[in-house]
């Protein structure tokens, strides 16, 4: 549950910062920092950062497709999901 | 036993050995079919003549051009060895090619296939299959490997996989024989790894993958050992190329190289537009080029465009997220989880610096010099991404086909033949349509030719014709261009400039990046057109003939007309006592052979010496009376001529103007009212808050990291300071005044600085970062400052002396000249001052000289004496046109700083009409040419004009090299403008404008025209506008226009560049010694110094470079190749007298008499016989170690 919240409280954020024009590299950097944050204080597994990306990255794909710019925005913001996600995968690779 | 014959013929029928075979023979017999070999681009033709691509590489040192050291591209030499055993025994160059290719695709098709099978063994076959193709088809490959055809990414590209299966093999076995076995084919196939990028590559991924195999598979010192033993191996078997690269770049040549072609900003800029343009996600992801797939509008068929279809676009998504989705699944597989985790750091490094978290890349290429390389990410990165993910492909393949046999079985036939349409069909087209060899350029756009190149025979016969005459020369191309051209051959080419290839004589025929060399290449052309006795400098760079090729479009290539040349050639070959006569024509190429030729020139030694300033100017052989044998020496080297008593040898000395300015003397210093000249001042000093105005300055300034807007932004605030002085002194506070008058002064050296430090920014002429910006601020300061110089403020001279101070200061970074103008008759008549600045260095008698160009100086009415200041004196003088140039006076000059100036004398005006009239109805467009049309001055055009009713009026000038745009078909003038009517007033305008010289162009043509008035779009808005697309009823709203055009002038400028000339009026030296000389190969040359008198200066017509160097050996002592190391430890002339002459070739003092040898060598080629030894020792012990492992084990 608390888990579900908390990835919902990212993507919020992902969207809102959109809506209220957060320069981008800032919100990159946030985005990312958030993340780790999460990925610091609860033992999340790859599959909450991972499947979220794919997610992300399909929204990005259909824009692409249709010829819509901000698909681009969407895809940059999956990026930092894969890279939490991948991170985490290889931790739990390693145990 | 049929049964047994059928599984074994069922076995071979699916073995990657013959699958892959029958694939690449058909494809590599599709491509060559025509008999062409391929060329084009940046690769040129090298298959028309491999064996002269192994010349140049095998030795360390190649004669092309002007000489260069081959540093790059010793990778090459093993390759090229083979090739060339080929080409000795008449294989034609295409079909070497297509072995080339054979060698490649089917590398690339196994390798990658091992690879996935040693990572997934236990996987179906079509895994491996799946991978190994889409390794070979990607758009990635399409676009960076194949459609881009340079050799050595592509092998780097198909020997990547093969390397890493070798490595992951070792590690896996423990055997230390797979290093040995890697690291031999690294050195055989060494032409992979010529880019250093493709090293830095190489090795990133082995270390990357012995990390990951330490931390999930082994933790065992072994990973440590097994890495640095490759790398020990890899270093020792690459030593010949790898140590001449290392050479190369710790080289002054590279340094220059590096510093004048590829700065640091430059570098920045183009890894900042490169991460914006190629490093879109949407792009990476499914592995396209940013622009090819976007904008190739211009290829056959618009074939890239297709991969940006909509459906197709579907497809690659829908592929691309399939993958990573079975990936994420799969995860748990260590290599599974190891090959998406490199597709994504593949992705975080071809995106470059752009957002996500780009700032990290971006702050690394910033402080990690060797990531220069990267400077282009996607071309250089991005082939991680193919690597990891074919591999993750396969499994794709595997997975989704058992999911439709477990989901719907009827779908698994479709679903098979869907992924054999995606791979063959969708994304191997290219391939075996052979579009993939075609380009946007003609004529490669055409799917019939594509990149096949045919050489005309006339090429073989001339380069026969030259290769039979005797001696060691050069010959010189006219036209001479760039590097690019777009020969127009039966089977035709657009890329590298060829005649390197065409011809075993060097030549100069194209301008490159080659330190010395390109300012030579990039003057010549038009040396040849102005001066008569052309010859001088001929023999300066060893060149015997002229070569005219008209065989290419002058237009596409950027290049002179061919017709210009040949009626100049022409032209001088009926000239009385020409130098240049026809010696033979192989139509269409003409061979003129220089007339005034001496049998060698290219070691000799030197007669008489003239000094020049910029020794790479080669203008300076036609001011001075040259003669052959004499040389041109830098100024700066004038300390060794006097300590080596040759300083009596200096014939002239040549200085050239430092700075240059053109000033309207009536108006200057000019009072320009500006923002950011003189922002606007709140608070002055003496306020309360002021200390923390300056202290927001301060902040602000610091904040702002480009060095470009932080010098402006200091500029600004200089101004704002003189304006606070300005202020107080009309509020009467003086002494306040003089202290923010202080503060100015003190501040003007920091920003002169910073200005300064732009110097990358620095114009040719050697004059400040944006001069025209920098005149006009620094003017404006000055009218302030005598504005101030007038009132109270100047008390005992205060502002007087600070305005000689900030004068000193402003002219020694060349913004502003020094001295005043002097006020005469004459100057009251008005015109404009051009002012010369010369730094002397030597007390005496200079002649004030200029050029001349093809209309210079007849442009200008130089009929009557005219005055000169030479500071603050003026002289009247006699001008003089010789024929090389105009002499306006001769003058006494001590050394230090002097400024000429005088009145630009009036110029013809070269349009002739001078008043017309516009109108729609009648006469609405006028061209008019511009008379004696001059390639190499610059013009000023003007004219006065009135808008009577309806639209603007349009201006455009272009010039006989003008081009349509390839996507639009409209013309690209070189100037065009359009000039509207005035909102406000409706008076009569005044309009000028200023062209650059336009070095190819051979007329100019002022068009001016006008279109009718129509408010249709202004009637109709917003969602009513697509009425206006209708033109029927657009020109119903047309209205006509009436313009007057009064005093049109076109004017020639007066030349920026200026000499001074002293003349010692030497006689010509008769008592040198003889030199007769051997070339040994292109890096030793063995010669015979008869009858040296006293010392002298040995020239040697070969780029200079410090690698060469001049050894005295005994006299009779044999000279050949052999031994390679004849000159060690052999009496070396000390490096210190190793000169730069003529611009670029080698010279010595040699300080011997009497009868004796030289030999002249290039060091590095020492090193490479080293390292031939080093490589070629330590592999063939590497193969008997093999060898020995494999007998070993056959045995046991």
């Amino acid at each position: 549950m608390k888990i579900k919240f908390w990835i919902g409280v990212a993507f919020a954020i992902f969207f809102s910062a959109f809506l209220f024009g957060l320069p981008e590299a800032l919100f990159y950097w946030l985005e990312a920092f958030f993340l780790i944050f999460l990925l610091v204080a609860y033992k999340f597994k790859s599959d909450y950062f991972l499947y979220p990306a794919l997610a992300l990255l399909v929204l990005g794909a259909v824009l692409n497709i249709i010829g819509i710019s901000f698909a681009e925005q969407v895809l940059r913001a999956s990026l930092v999901f894969w890279l939490v996600g991948l991170g985490i995968s290889l931790r739990e690779l390693k145990k | 036993m049929v049964n047994d014959f059928y599984r074994k013929f069922k076995a071979l029928l699916l073995s990657p050995l013959f699958v892959f075979a029958l694939v690449t023979l058909t494809l590599v017999f599709f491509w060559f079919r025509g008999g062409s070999s391929l060329g084009g681009g940046e690769i040129g033709s090298p298959y028309y003549n491999i064996g002269k691509m192994f010349d140049i590489s095998a030795y360390a040192w190649s004669g092309i051009l002007l000489g260069m050291a081959s540093g790059l591209t010793a990778a090459a030499a093993p390759l090229y060895w083979f090739f060339t055993q080929m080409q000795n025994i008449g294989t034609p160059g295409f079909l070497i090619q297509a072995t080339f290719f054979f060698i490649c695709l089917m590398l690339g098709f196994l390798s990658m296939y091992a690879l996935t099978r040693e990572l997934f063994p236990n996987r179906k076959r079509i895994v491996y299959f799946s991978a190994a193709i889409f390794y070979l088809v990607n758009p990635y490959a399409l676009v960076n490997v194949w459609n881009r055809f340079l050799q050595n990414p592509m092998l780097f590209y198909v020997f990547l996989p093969l390397g890493l299966w070798l490595y992951i093999c070792g590690l896996k076995k423990r055997k230390y024989s797979f290093a040995v076995l890697n690291m031999g084919l690294t050195a055989v196939f060494s032409f992979a790894f010529a880019g250093p990028s493709q090293t830095l590559m190489f090795w990133g991924l082995l270390f990357l993958i012995s990390i990951y195999y330490f931390v999930f598979f082994e933790k065992d010192r072994f990973v440590a050992r097994y890495f640095f033993l490759n790398i020990l191996l890899w270093f020792i078997f690459n030593f010949f190329w790898f140590s001449q690269q290392l050479y190369f770049r710790l080289s002054p040549s590279f340094k220059e190289v590096s510093t004048v072609f590829f700065t640091e900003s430059g570098n920045l800029g183009t890894f900042n537009a490169l991460s914006r343009v190629l490093g879109q996600i949407s792009n990476l992801l499914i592995f396209q080029h940013g622009t090819f797939f976007r904008e190739s509008v211009d290829y056959p068929y618009a074939w890239p465009l297709i991969y940006r279809n909509p459906v197709f676009l579907l497809m690659q998504w829908t592929v691309a997220i399939s993958v990573l989705v079975i990936s994420i699944r799969k995860r748990k597989e260590p290599w599974v989880a190891f090959l998406l985790s490199l597709f994504f750091l593949g992705i975080f490094a071809a995106k470059g610096n752009s957002a996500p978290l780009g700032e990290i890349f971006d702050f690394l290429f910033k402080k990690v010099s060797f990531l220069e390389f990267f400077r282009n990410p996607f071309e250089k990165t991005a082939l991680l991404l193919p690597l990891s993910f074919s591999p993750l492909f396969g499994i794709f393949v595997q997975e989704s086909l058992l999911w439709l046999k477990r989901k719907w079985k009827s779908l698994y036939l479709l679903g098979a033949i869907g992924i054999f349409g995606y791979l063959i069909l969708f994304l191997g087209f290219p391939y075996w349509t052979g579009l993939v060899f075609t380009s946007y350029n003609p004529p490669a756009n055409d799917p019939k030719i594509g990149y096949q190149v045919e050489v005309p025979d006339y090429y073989k016969k001339a380069d026969d014709y030259l290769s039979k005459k005797e001696g060691i020369f050069r010959f010189i191309t006219f036209p001479l261009g760039g590097e690019g051209i777009f020969y127009k051959w039966p089977k035709g080419y657009a890329g590298v400039e060829q005649s390197t290839i065409l011809f075993s004589t060097p030549s100069i025929s194209y301008n490159t990046t080659i330190p010395f060399y390109h300012r030579i290449a990039g003057k010549l052309e038009r040396l040849f057109m102005i001066y008569k006795d052309f010859y001088k400098l001929a023999n300066l760079l060893n060149a015997r003939y002229i070569l005219f090729r008209p065989d290419f479009d002058y237009k596409l290539s950027g290049m002179r007309n061919p017709d210009t040349i040949s009626d100049i050639l022409s032209k001088k070959t009926l000239e009385a006592k020409s130098d240049l006569k026809l010696a033979a024509e192989f139509a269409p190429l003409k061979i003129y052979e220089i007339g005034q030729y001496p049998t060698s020139q290219k070691i000799y030694p030197a007669a008489n010496i003239v000094l020049t300033g910029k020794e790479r100017d080669y203008e300076d052989v036609f001011m001075t009376s040259f003669n052959n044998g004499d040389i041109l020496l830098k100024r700066t080297d004038f300390g060794i001529l006097e300590k080596s008593g040759l300083s009596e040898r200096v014939s002239a000395s040549i200085i050239h103007n430092l700075a240059f300015y053109e000033i309207d003397p009536a108006n200057f210093p000019k009072y320009t009212e500006a923002p950011d000249i003189f922002p606007y001042v709140r608070r002055l000093p003496g306020d309360k808050i002021f200390p923390l105005v300056l202290l927001k300055e301060k902040i602000g300034s610091l904040s702002k990291t480009n060095p470009q807007v932080r010098t402006k932004e200091e500029i600004t605030l200089l101004g704002k300071r003189l304006m606070e002085v300005k202020k107080l002194v009309d509020s009467g506070k003086t002494s306040l005044a003089k202290e923010s008058l202080l503060r100015y002064m003190n501040k003007l050296p920091a920003v002169m600085e910073s200005i300064d430090k732009l110097a990358e920014f620095k114009l040719s002429t050697g004059q400040v970062w944006r001069q025209d910006d920098m005149f006009n601020t620094f003017s404006s300061h000055l009218h302030i400052l005598r504005q101030l110089e007038t009132g109270q403020l100047n008390e005992n001279g205060f502002v007087t002396e600070a305005i000689k101070k900030f004068k000193r200061t402003v002219n020694d970074y060349k913004i502003l000249p020094y001295w005043d103008f002097i006020e005469t008759e004459a100057s009251r008549q008005g015109g404009k001052r051009v002012v010369f600045q010369f730094e002397i260095g030597t007390d005496g008698k200079y002649r004030l000289v200029f050029p001349k160009t093809l209309s210079f100086p007849q442009v200008f009415e130089i009929n009557k004496k005219m005055e000169v200041q030479v500071d603050d004196r003026l002289y009247l003088v006699d001008p003089l046109i010789r024929d090389n140039y105009l002499e306006l006076g001769e003058f006494q000059l001590t050394s230090g700083v002097h400024e000429i100036s005088f009145g630009v004398p009036p110029s013809q005006n070269l349009v002739n009409i001078a008043d017309l009239s516009l109108d729609t109805q009648n006469n609405n467009l006028v061209e008019i040419p511009i008379d004696n049309f001059d390639p190499f001055l610059r013009y000023e055009i003007g004219f006065d004009y009135f808008i009577h009713y309806g639209d603007g009026l349009n201006i455009v000038y272009t010039l006989s090299t003008d081009t349509p745009d390839p996507k639009t078909g409209k013309m690209r003038y070189f100037y065009s403008r359009k000039l509207d009517q005035d909102e406000y007033s409706n008076l009569e305008q005044s309009f000028s404008f200023v062209t650059g010289p336009n070095y190819f162009a051979n007329a100019a043509v002022l068009k001016l025209w006008v279109g009718p008035w129509n408010n249709c779009l202004k009637l109709f808005q917003e969602k009513f506008s697509s009425k206006c697309k209708k033109l029927d009823i657009y020109h119903t709203f047309d209205r006509p226009t009436r313009i007057t055009v009064r005093d049109l002038q076109a004017y020639a400028k007066f030349p920026a560049e200026a000499r001074l000339v002293r003349e010692n009026n030497l006689e010509v030296v008769t008592n040198l010694p003889v030199v007769e000389f051997e070339r040994i190969n292109s890096t030793k040359y063995h010669t015979k110094i008869i009858g040296a008198q006293k010392p002298f200066l040995l020239v040697f017509s070969e780029l200079y470079d410090a690698g060469w160097k001049a050894y005295l050996v005994s006299k009779d002592e044999k000279v050949n190749e052999w031994p390679l190391f004849q000159s060690w430890r052999r009496n070396q002339i000390l490096d210190k007298n190793h000169l730069l002459v003529n611009g670029y070739a080698n010279a010595w003092w040699v300080n011997k008499t009497g009868n004796f040898d030289v030999v002249l060598e290039y060091a590095p080629q020492r090193l490479l016989y080293v390292g031939y030894a080093v490589s070629g020792a330590s592999i063939a012990v590497g193969v008997g170690y093999l060898l020995y492992k494999l007998v070993k084990r056959r045995f046991s």
